[in-house]
């Protein structure tokens, strides 16, 4: 018998850290949000930079996988891009679901959840995040994506 | 305790119309809280106090009525109300009707009293209530668990207070089921008083409608309303337990009364999850899971909840406690053993004892 088909209802992508930088309309650029590391002030780790808030720690955005007494150190010491390529790469999300064994992923965004605090240059944002996510989620390599991704 | 006596963890007072113009210390009398009949040309009974949005009474004494019948009852008055909420010879027959055998009383015109800011009128209108309230369980100190009001807007006034109450013959106190956001809970400052009440054997409730949130508060929409009324118990118990408070007074015994019963179950499931995924990012002063603190610690009302009775075995059956909430409108009396029956179908007989009585009675001191 065949193990039935588990698909995730919910699950995430991890923006680049400069989606926004390079992707959103030019009159918000200076002003798009931003990953940076280590920013002055705070303590060590990866932030999520909008204007109007202070930095956001991303701690819990990337740890899956991780036990708790890792979790300290893995906040603290790991860069954005050590982290699990699958958040923002679909060739690697494909190996991590199959880890998992999972067919298919709910795409949801994981740096935007701030945004819908946002007027202006959040809205400006999100197109650029809906057009990265519809073009990962359709690599050439992996036809099978088109079917295993709603976006 | 005989298999069939059933006790109300959470029923309620009347307060006579003049409680407070009659025995508040005279400097507050002409601040005194009130009833009168219309308000800014509003028809109706209404419960007026400086600070806060008035009340209208007739809801808080319509147990019994159908929801046909309960548009026209709020304009009734104090006449169409049992005497039962005031009179305790008038009480037990009433109880008697219903099956009840004993009852933990909680006020009634007292909630919205918590919202208060003025920390000596509060103070001053809590202890006229909790005179009241003790002659009235006099009457019958095995049948009724009086609770007293305490502020603790002043907390020395708090320890002081509940300490002449334990005097005065009361089981138990009511506090303010969410402080204001400047006065939390994991205060050091509350400390005096988590001690007395554990010294004093008090437990302490957090009862629906009595908190500085907005939920507490009567000029709202009622379904959102009726729909958000757990969560001021919901984020003080985290603070409680989260903060170290129960760990630091393990004898101190809490009560969520009247928040319902059905979403503890996973509340505590998310708390330990939440607890073991974070003990190192961000350590808690904590020793224990959260859900035995519960278990050790903390007791939950509900009246009419039969998807809550159903996760008993989930939470335990020793923290849950069933209620009439007579004389309120959301009252299971007089038909409460009819309520019982049916929402008690599926539970073993053993923990249904132990809810619908024999830990009020052990929590109390009731019946003896």
């Amino acid at each position: 018998m065949t193990q039935p088909k588990l698909i995730s209802a919910d699950s995430h992508v991890n923006e680049p850290g400069d989606l926004w930088v390079e992707r959103i309309d030019k009159q918000f650029r200076e002003r798009a949000p931003r990953v940076v590391e280590n920013p002055p002030g705070q303590r060590p780790g990866a932030y999520f930079v909008l204007e109007g808030i202070p930095p956001i720690h991303l701690a819990q955005g990337t740890g899956a996988g991780k036990k708790p007494e890792e979790l300290p150190k893995f906040f603290q010491s790991s860069t954005y891009q050590d982290r699990r390529a699958g958040g923002w790469d679909p060739a690697e999300r494909l190996k991590d679901m199959d880890l998992d064994g999972v067919e298919a992923d709910v795409i949801y965004t994981t740096l935007e959840f701030r945004q819908f605090w946002f007027t202006d240059a959040a809205k400006a944002a999100w197109p650029s995040n809906n057009h990265w996510t519809a073009t990962s989620a359709r690599p050439s390599s992996a036809m099978k994506c088109s079917a295993r991704w709603s976006c | 305790m005989a298999d069939d006596v059933i006790i109300s963890a959470d029923s309620h007072m009347t307060e006579p119309p003049d409680l407070w113009v009659e025995r508040i210390d005279k400097g507050f009398r002409d601040r005194a809280p009130r009833v009168v009949r219309e308000h800014q040309g509003k028809p109706g009974i209404w419960f007026v106090c400086e600070g806060l949005e008035p009340r209208s009474v007739a809801g808080t004494f319509a147990a019994g009525k159908t929801p046909e019948e309960l548009a026209a009852f709020q304009k009734v008055g104090y006449e169409s109300a049992r005497p039962g909420g005031w009179d305790p010879a008038e009480r037990v027959k009433d109880m008697a009707i219903d099956g009840v055998a004993a009852e933990v009383l909680y006020t009634t015109l007292g909630f919205r009293l918590f919202g208060l800011s003025d920390s000596p009128f509060q103070a001053a209108i809590f202890r006229a209530y909790n005179d009241w309230l003790a002659e009235f369980c006099r009457y019958d100190p095995r049948k009724f668990a009086g609770l007293a009001l305490i502020s603790l807007l002043d907390v020395d006034e708090g320890v002081r207070e509940i300490q002449r109450c334990a005097r005065m013959g009361l089981k138990g106190a009511m506090i303010m089921a969410s402080p204001p956001e400047e006065r939390d809970y994991s205060e050091p400052l509350y400390d005096p008083f988590w001690a007395a009440a554990q010294d004093l054997r008090m437990p302490l409730s957090l009862h629906t409608s009595t908190g500085h949130g907005r939920e507490s508060r009567y000029n709202v929409n009622r379904y959102m309303r009726a729909m958000t009324l757990p969560h001021e118990t919901q984020r003080t118990l985290i603070t409680l337990i989260f903060s170290g408070v129960l760990e630091r007074f393990p004898g101190l015994q809490i009560v969520s009364a009247e928040n319902d019963i059905g979403w503890i179950a996973h509340y505590l499931y998310r708390a330990d999850f939440t607890a073991q995924k974070f003990r190192y990012t961000d350590p808690a002063p904590i020793k224990l899971l959260p859900s035995e603190y519960f278990r050790r610690q903390i007791f939950a009302t509900f009246m009419d909840d039969p998807v809550g009775i159903s996760t008993w075995s989930f939470v335990g059956g020793d923290n849950f406690m069933w209620a009439s909430d007579y004389p309120h409108t959301l009252a299971t009396w007089p038909h409460s053993r009819d309520v019982i029956a049916r929402d008690f179908k599926a539970v073993p007989e053993d923990v249904k004892s132990k809810m619908v009585g024999e830990t009020a009675v052990k929590l109390y001191g009731l019946l003896a």
